[in-house]
């Protein structure tokens, strides 16, 4: 199809390199799977060898950072205490800090579940700082700089080989990642170039492995990309920026960095606290193409245990005060689309300023990845989706079945459950969102209840379907009534008109 | 002073001229446009549209000038122009001016300085409200000062700092009368319409106005929240042309909170949303009537307040920009301990435990995902219905409308939500980390529909992006 007159209006020379005759682009794709394909043995031999090299390397850099930053704590500490004895101005707030714990305990605000007050305030502090339109961090040329346009801004993320852990905990969690690529077949038979991440058992698949500490837990991952600059976003978990992933307010990944972050804990009632529930982590590097390319994966965050919350065998609870579920049952589910056009890109692609398209995503193929928690097996080559899931029917003796749905997609999707019959299926009740129970709130410092927990059956939020978007979690617990094939067919809608473009069913099998 | 588009037959040589280098770089364009007084951004036009649908629509046409300004209202001109892009790209649009700009003007006037309808029946142009507050600098509230209970903490200052708002903004205050002239200086009918601002949600506009000419709109202000105001021709494509805005009805009596007995807030940010696709803009500029089902939207670029990628982070070369950028869209503060059961505490003289309110608005025409790196978002009001905060539902469309966290706030098109960021110390940080900051912790804001990170099909993070800053401890004295 010729290019419409009117495209023309605006006129850059990314647009004349874009508008290669269609042969000649066919052409181009080919030869450059070929010579992918011939490299891919290669690159696989080389990586294998590298990930054991690294492997073995790893510790020992380990123990060697972890020293080097024990020592260097205990240096600053001492440093710090010695400014103070002397200079009997505080140059920063007066406000106490505590001091290092060798163990990784967490002090926590005053137990209250109201905020702490005192007095009337009675510093007046100053600044009247502007912003500065320059960088005040080193780029991937460890210089300040400015930048001088949206390209050089796109291009010179601030990128660093082995950035620090400061003010490293031993932990209690930790994993280490690679990036890798690799073609993956999916379940309808299609095969596409996927990057992934991977742990040395998880094998290369999609999506990445499971990752599941606890509240309270110090969380380490270990990351060396073995394909250029990555980074890994912890989503909605919220840690320092060093910890947060993203190259344009941290840094990017150049060679190996450990990310270290304390989910919080949860308490009974209150809704200020607690991080237990369901995440997922991703590459911020080049964002749009890279999570197309797969390098995403789950993660959720377990509550600690309370103690007027205790735990049946065989359940876990949601969240600190939330419902008891099976663990059994316990499902992921996340919704994934590909427009196969994105997987023959290269992992700057665009940065430059050329134009690769990344504003039309147009999948043809979608899928509902996931499946039961606890019986996943990650293994090389995998592509985890379910054909059908198990769901513990009411009465059944057993807890309910909890579905953790993630939306690793960049479309709207709408999901609607069915009776066996064909007829809606009242069934699913929504407990949280993006991480965070829904509570009621209305109480002034009172007892925050879950909606989940609530005995008036009308505070639950029992839906049939549900609309949800890109990178959005909710938990919810499902409860048939009767035995039998249950539907949840997931549609996918267009991101401009709302039109529908995917539909996948799922079976949920009740007994 | 603007400079003078040119007559029809100035048009044609630039159209020969432009027409024998039909792949022009953003470089030359800049140079010719620098040597032409923008000429050539008018031959791109003409260029890009057949000769005689150029000339006709084009041609010479009584458009109205300036006009004597009438107290208490607010005169609107429907002006065409040239923006720059985030990758200096030049695009065609049209908005709401305030003043008469023509289409190869330097600086057209397409979108207004923020106006303020007054109780009083005044109309006072400023980027701050309310009027006799004080400005933070940078767009960042000082706190009263530390909160000795809560190491790390501050503070806030209750009803003291005024917001900036971006440019399109009208704000009403309630009990006010809305007066507005809407001048058409453009080729088609377009119309001035305020979304659901009219008893029973309805639509209350000028209805169309033709080529040249002028209409009036009064109307009494609407309960307090956050509005768009549009031009619904050939709906969403004049939005997408630039003709919008946004309308937040405020009680000026009770200046900092989303409506009475709602939550209270530190400042608020105005946060509009918009995409272009140029497509469509192409089609326009030529003359053209965009068919949707024929042409589907296709966005080529992602703004944030009309910025986009680095411009929009502050990043950019221009100093001006950037401090805009900063009072008006990205967020900043200091850290406090709150409690989302009551944003409206103030157990401490001149203090209030609360966050600051984004009032988040999609007048573009895809369906973003804003996500809050750092702190999540506590949801209290879509569309200016508030949300319950105990006995919730999920409505018939499958949204949950009970008061929620959230790190990923949908925002479909024409969607209003109003979200407190608590600003409180990142939940997950440990310990050491948080005791031992030193620094601003600067955290990204962005659309998860990732297809709005971009600028012109690539550029990533050059689109729908912001950030947000807890400030670092402050030094006393």
């Amino acid at each position: 199809m010729n290019t419409p007159f009117w495209e023309s209006n605006v006129t850059t020379e990314l647009r004349g390199t874009s508008q290669s005759p269609a042969v000649s682009e066919k052409a181009k794709r080919e030869a450059r799977a070929k010579r992918e394909r011939e490299a891919k043995a290669k690159r696989e031999r080389e990586a294998k060898v590298k990930r054991d090299r690294v492997a073995k390397a790893k510790r020992e850099r380990e123990a060697k950072a972890k020293r080097e930053r024990e020592a260097k704590d205990k240096r600053e500490r001492e440093d710090k205490r010695k400014r103070n004895d002397k200079d009997r101005k505080p140059r920063h707030s007066s406000t106490p800090r505590p001091s290092a714990s060798p163990t990784p305990t967490r002090s926590v605000p005053p137990s209250t579940s109201a905020p702490a007050t005192s007095s009337t305030p009675t510093a007046e502090p100053t600044r009247t700082t502007l912003p500065s339109s320059t960088r005040s961090s080193g780029d991937d040329d460890g210089q300040p700089r400015d930048y001088d346009s949206q390209a050089d801004f796109s291009s010179h993320q601030m990128q660093q080989g082995t950035p620090e852990t400061e003010h490293w905990q031993d932990p209690h969690y930790s994993v280490s990642l690679d990036v890798s690529n690799r073609d993956l077949r999916f379940p309808d038979g299609e095969e596409f170039r996927m990057w992934v991440f991977d742990s040395e058992e998880s094998g290369r698949g999609f999506p990445g492995p499971t990752l599941r500490p606890k509240e309270g837990e110090i969380f380490h991952a270990y990351v060396e990309p073995s394909m250029g600059p990555h980074t890994i976003h912890w989503h909605g978990m919220e840690p320092d920026p060093r910890n947060d992933g993203v190259g344009h307010t941290s840094f990017e990944i150049d060679d190996h960095y450990t990310y270290q972050w304390q989910a919080e804990p949860g308490r009974a009632g209150n809704p200020n606290y607690g991080a237990a529930g369901t995440y997922f982590y991703h590459c911020h590097v080049n964002t749009p193409l890279h999570a197309q390319m797969g390098l995403l994966g789950p993660l959720v965050v377990d509550p600690v245990v309370l103690a007027d919350f205790p735990v049946s065998a065989g359940n876990r609870r949601a969240f600190a005060d939330g419902p008891e579920y099976d663990i059994e049952t316990e499902s992921l589910i996340m919704p994934f689309s590909i427009d196969r056009r994105w997987h023959e890109l290269g992992h700057a692609a665009g940065l430059s300023g050329e134009d690769v398209g990344l504003n039309r995503f147009e999948p043809t193929h979608f899928y509902i990845t996931g499946g039961l928690l606890n019986s996943r097996r990650e293994r090389e080559g995998a592509v985890w989706a379910p054909s059908e899931l198990p769901v513990n029917v009411i009465g059944n003796g057993k807890a309910p079945t909890l579905m953790r749905l993630l939306d690793g997609n960049y479309l709207p999707n709408k999901l609607t459950f069915y009776h066996p019959d064909g007829s809606p299926a009242r069934i699913a009740e929504l407990i949280s969102h993006d991480g965070r129970p829904f509570r009621h709130s209305a109480s002034q410092y009172g007892v925050a209840i879950p909606t989940s927990m609530h005995e008036d059956p009308k505070a639950h939020l029992f839906t049939h379907m549900l609309s949800m978007g890109a990178a959005e979690r909710y938990d919810i617990l499902l409860h048939p009534e009767v035995s039998g094939t249950y539907i949840m067919v997931m549609n996918w809608n267009n991101w401009i008109t709302g039109a529908r473009v995917g539909r996948k069913e799922l079976r949920l099998v009740a007994s | 002073m603007s400079e003078k588009y040119p007559s029809p037959v100035e048009r044609a040589s630039v159209l020969q001229e432009s027409s024998q280098e039909h792949l022009l770089n953003r470089a030359k364009v800049l140079k010719l446009g620098a040597a032409t007084g923008f000429g050539v951004a008018v031959g791109l036009a003409a260029r890009s549209a057949p000769a005689v649908a150029s000339s006709s629509i084009r041609a010479p046409r009584a458009v109205p000038a300036a006009v004597e300004p009438i107290p208490g209202v607010l005169d609107l001109y429907i002006n065409e122009g040239y923006t720059k892009m985030v990758d200096d790209s030049l695009v065609y649009q049209r908005g709401f001016g305030d003043r008469p700009s023509n289409l190869g003007d330097k600086n057209p006037s397409l979108r207004i300085v923020p106006k303020i309808f007054g109780r009083d029946g005044s109309v006072t142009e400023s980027r701050s409200y309310p009027l006799d507050a004080v400005k933070p600098v940078a767009g960042t509230p000082l706190p009263a000062g530390p909160d000795p209970a809560n190491p790390g903490q501050y503070f806030i200052r209750r009803n003291y700092w005024a917001s900036y708002f971006p440019q399109r903004t009208i704000i009403a205050e309630t009990g006010s009368k809305i007066r507005i002239r809407v001048f058409n200086r453009l080729a088609g009918t377009h119309e001035l319409t305020f979304a659901q601002t009219g008893h029973g949600r309805v639509d209350l506009g000028t209805g169309p106005i033709a080529p040249g000419g002028e209409a009036l709109l009064e109307f009494d202000a609407p309960y307090p929240g956050t509005y768009i105001y549009h031009d619904p021709t050939n709906a969403p494509v004049q939005r997408v042309m630039g003709l919008f805005g946004a309308l937040v009805v405020l009680d000026p009596e009770d200046a900092w909170r989303v409506s009475p007995g709602q939550a209270g807030f530190e400042r608020q940010w105005l946060w509009i949303t918009h995409a272009i696709c140029t497509t469509w803009t192409g089609i326009e500029a030529a003359g053209g009537t965009v068919d949707q089902d024929k042409y589907p939207a296709v966005p080529r670029y992602f703004m944030l307040n009309d910025r986009s990628g680095y411009e929009a982070l502050g990043h950019s070369p221009d100093r001006a920009n950037n401090l805009a950028a900063h009072e008006e869209s990205l967020v900043s503060g200091y850290p406090r301990q709150i409690d989302i059961r009551d944003f409206g505490e103030d157990l401490t003289l001149g203090t209030i435990r609360a966050g600051q309110m984004v009032r988040l608005v999609n007048a573009g025409i895809a369906y973003h995902q804003i996500h809050f790196h750092g702190n999540h978002l506590w949801t209290v009001r879509r569309n200016n219905v508030e949300w319950p905060r105990e006995f919730g539902k999920v409505d018939e469309d499958g949204h949950v409308a009970l008061q929620q966290w959230e790190d990923v706030v949908e925002l479909p098109p024409m969607d209003r939500k109003d979200c407190m960021i608590p600003m409180k110390r990142p939940p997950d940080a440990t310990d050491k980390v948080w005791y031992a900051r030193t620094e601003d912790w600067g955290y990204p804001m962005h659309c998860h529909a990732e297809m709005s990170q971009t600028a012109a099909g690539g550029l990533y993070p050059g689109g729908l992006v912001a950030h947000w800053e807890l400030k670092a401890p402050l030094t006393e004295g």
